[in-house]
């Protein structure tokens, strides 16, 4: 038998852990320095009237995008209380109510092609059955648009929660009689509650930022929102006009839009980040602190 | 007026569980052989026998907490108080209401421990504050924990010691007043000291409820129980009294077990 060159071995070990770190380091890189460039462009649009002020005309100087601001948070808020419920008892079946089904089987998968379908196509969708019969634009066809890209997201992360929960919770709650709806809405929804809140911020972070759907459904406005059957405001449709733009001021404008949206998405993301770690350090504290008294009770007996 | 029906009716011998031909299924595979067993009211009967030989399977019949898994089923008749609760019509809440269980792990509610004592009471009755107070107060004594937790009972319930918190679900399950309390191996995950304390709250127990009790372990069985009944691969092997049945066994494998042959 011929002996491998050990050499060799530890030349193709070190060359494969320089690739995978070069690689690491380059995602970590161009991250960076996306963040840089929105940052240091956005920065020099943010003024006391990019915030408190509406849109100028080109040329004009000044001016600010409060209304796309607010129409940003109303299109989230009002995605969200349209997803979130739906996407839940979706997942509530898919988890307590279907039995293994073969039609919850259909739903899994439609839900999984429906979490990669492409959000532009959920646009041109909601365009073609709300907006074309309407006839208009609308801050309505542009939150359902959104909360059709929120829906898999809670759906998957409802259902992967509750199933997380341990059986012995079930089982001691339904046997104090407790009704099968009020088992999963009581007991599953506090023991899952991080979890159930993390899969929602999640999707609100997923939805802020998108463009596409909004394109063809809540457009965009220069003017304060006055109803939902009206176009609405929006930052990242905002951002796709005014970057499109020939004029200085509006590319200055989309930078410093981009620069907000950055922000909040990735404050979002830290915070669900937080409320994760909280969840798995808790029964690691509470592990130490009985193992405590339990020594503590020792000492006194 | 749901609450007028709670009345201390505990001198009556209610509580009685007669099991007549029960066999039970995993999907394909069979658990349980054509078990037959009467059980009496107000009496601590004890299961024992090998792991994996239907002692639980059996008792989870009796509140039809099985029913959760879509695979497993129940054939045969199982009476409580004259009434087959395997029948169609039997109402699954008020048959939990009636028998309690008590899980090998200690199951607290994600609530306080108030919280989870007051739980069954606002399930089943509508009372007002100060009654649940009363109650709960009462089940706690009763399970002979309230001394221990009376200055902690907004803590959470799991916060409580192992011990603790299976008292504190032997109250949760005392306040709803039921007649019978299934308990599945109670003992099998708390230290000596607690499971001390779990055997003596059985013992003031067992003139006002029908207790069944799974375990696994023997001198326990000998300690509390009144009636034993020994369990083989699914099938009823003996069942006496329980003096008789350790001292004297009348069949070869219920002495081969208790004697330490196999198991």
């Amino acid at each position: 038998m011929k002996k491998r060159s050990l050499k060799r071995r530890k030349a193709t070990n070190r060359l494969v852990s320089v690739l995978a770190l070069a690689s690491a380091l380059s995602g970590l890189f161009i991250l960076g320095w996306i963040l840089y460039t929105v940052f240091i462009r956005g920065a020099l649009a943010l003024n006391i009237d990019f915030f408190t002020e509406l849109p100028a005309p080109p040329g004009m100087g000044g001016g600010g995008l409060i209304n796309a601001m607010t129409g940003t948070v109303l299109l989230t808020v009002l995605a969200t209380l349209i997803g979130v419920p739906v996407g839940m008892l979706a997942g509530i079946y898919l988890s307590e109510f279907s039995h293994g089904s073969r039609f919850a089987e259909w739903v899994r998968f439609f839900n999984n092609i429906l979490m990669g379908t492409p959000s532009i196509i959920i646009g041109i969708f909601i365009y073609t059955i709300v907006v074309v019969p309407l006839g208009h634009f609308s801050a309505y066809s542009g939150a359902i648009a959104l909360a059709i890209m929120m829906l898999p997201v809670v759906t998957r992360t409802t259902e992967d929660m509750l199933q997380m929960v341990p059986n012995a919770i079930r089982e001691a709650a339904l046997a104090m009689g407790t009704p099968r709806w009020k088992t999963t809405l009581v007991m599953l929804f506090r023991s899952a509650r991080n979890g159930l809140i993390t899969g929602i911020l999640l999707a609100v972070a997923r939805i802020s930022g998108e463009t596409a759907p909004l394109l063809f459904t809540a457009f965009n406005s220069p003017y304060w929102f006055e109803r939902l059957d009206e176009p609405i405001a929006n930052l990242t449709v905002t951002i796709f006009n005014y970057a499109m733009s020939p004029y200085d001021d509006w590319q200055q404008m989309a930078w410093g839009a981009s620069l907000l949206i950055a922000l909040g998405v990735l404050s979002v993301n830290l915070l669900t980040r937080f409320m994760l770690r909280e969840k798995s350090d808790r029964p690691r504290r509470q592990k130490r602190s009985t193992m405590k008294t339990a020594y503590l009770k020792g000492n006194e007996a | 007026m749901k609450h007028n029906t709670m009345t201390d009716k505990k001198d009556a011998k209610t509580g009685g569980i007669t099991v007549r031909n029960l066999n039970f299924y995993y999907g394909e595979q069979q658990a349980l052989f054509d078990n037959t067993i009467e059980i009496e009211a107000k009496k601590v009967t004890a299961i024992i026998g090998p792991s994996g030989c239907g002692k639980s399977t059996h008792i989870r019949v009796y509140n039809r907490i099985f029913e959760m898994y879509d695979d497993q089923r129940a054939e045969g008749e199982v009476l409580i108080d004259g009434q087959n609760i395997l029948g169609r019509d039997q109402d699954l809440l008020e048959l939990r209401k009636k028998v309690g269980m008590i899980f090998q792990k200690p199951t607290p509610f994600p609530m306080s421990v108030f919280e989870n004592v007051a739980y069954g009471l606002r399930l089943h009755y509508k009372m007002d504050k100060a009654e649940i107070a009363v109650r709960v107060e009462k089940a706690l004594t009763q399970a002979a924990l309230w001394d221990e937790v009376k200055d902690k009972l907004n803590k959470p319930g799991t916060a409580l010691s192992g011990g603790q918190q299976q008292r504190l679900c032997i109250a949760r399950a005392l306040a709803v007043e039921p007649e019978i309390l299934l308990m599945d191996e109670p003992t099998s995950a708390i230290d000596p000291v607690a499971t001390a304390k779990i055997e003596d709250l059985i013992e003031s127990l067992k003139n006002q409820y029908t207790i069944v009790i799974v375990t696994h372990n023997m001198q326990q069985a000998a300690r509390i129980s009144h009636t034993t009944a020994f369990f083989y691969k699914g099938h009823i092997v003996e069942i006496g009294k329980t003096k008789e049945l350790f001292l004297r066994p009348r069949k070869k494998q219920t002495e081969d077990y208790i004697t330490g042959r196999f198991g």
